[in-house]
């Protein structure tokens, strides 16, 4: 039974994502966390965090969101919080990627990366803050 | 990130280096959208430096596909490191996007 766990505090500046991106690393080469896992869970925080900047607040203040970072054994768990308006990333409407290039819709790519890349997400509200858990079984 | 364009014939060559995410694929979608304005029909997108992207960087592949598309275009990318072109197949842009395994193989592509 091993257990570590981080926990990175972030603006929302779309700078911010390249030190996500560092911290992550670390702590996933820390735990020994397979090299082709790293960039899937890597990918994915990104994007939540780039969704969270993007559409969270309707000012131009400095606000601020954290993201939880847990392995257990081999189950990784991201808590990523925020204040900003109610957003359940679970009901955007599928994304259909078999359609051709001309009919394909810009949007909506990063949540398709969420949702395929990992293997659970949960959304809810909370007070005023907006938490989504996303879990992934670390293999190889 | 930066890009390094270079033009062989009719194809115009673009090296994509580093990292591209939201905070840093501006300059990709400025200089890769403004080509295909300025009339370059040929793309051919080296991937070899590329080292991560996400959604943000991707979708300006898929404005790009869809502005050569209405111009009887072409785009091709080249050199694509495992990792990478893993997202190109999970976003669905396999079929929209020739991937090849060298610059030459997608300077052949580009002309048949």
């Amino acid at each position: 039974m091993s257990l570590s766990e981080m926990t990175i505090s972030l603006t929302n500046q779309y700078e911010e994502i390249e030190h996500l991106s560092h911290l992550v690393e670390d702590f996933c080469e820390k735990n020994n966390v397979s090299e082709n896992m790293i960039y899937p869970l890597n990918v994915v925080l990104d994007e939540v965090v780039t969704n969270i900047i993007h559409y969270a607040w309707n000012d131009k203040e400095k606000h601020s969101l954290q993201a939880d970072l847990t392995i257990e054994d081999t189950m990784f768990t991201a808590v990523v919080e925020d204040d900003g308006q109610p957003f359940n990333p679970l009901e955007v409407e599928e994304l259909d990627i078999s359609t051709s290039v001309e009919e394909r819709r810009i949007g909506g790519l990063g949540l398709h990366f969420v949702k395929t890349l990992m293997d659970c997400l949960e959304y809810r509200r909370s007070g005023e803050k907006n938490i989504l858990i996303l879990k992934k079984k670390l293999t190889g | 990130m930066h890009i390094e364009q270079e033009k062989l014939g009719e194809v115009l060559v673009f090296g994509v280096f580093g990292r591209v995410d939201a905070a840093t694929c501006k300059p990709l979608e400025v200089d890769m959208l403004g080509a295909i304005d300025g009339g370059e029909h040929r793309l051919l997108i080296d991937c070899s430096k590329l080292d991560y992207i996400s959604s943000a960087g991707l979708r300006i592949f898929l404005i790009a596909a869809k502005k050569l598309k209405a111009e009887n275009g072409q785009i091709v990318l080249c050199s694509m490191q495992p990792h990478i072109r893993t997202m190109f197949e999970i976003a669905g842009f396999s079929a929209a996007f020739p991937i090849v395994e060298s610059q030459d193989d997608g300077i052949k592509a580009l002309k048949e």
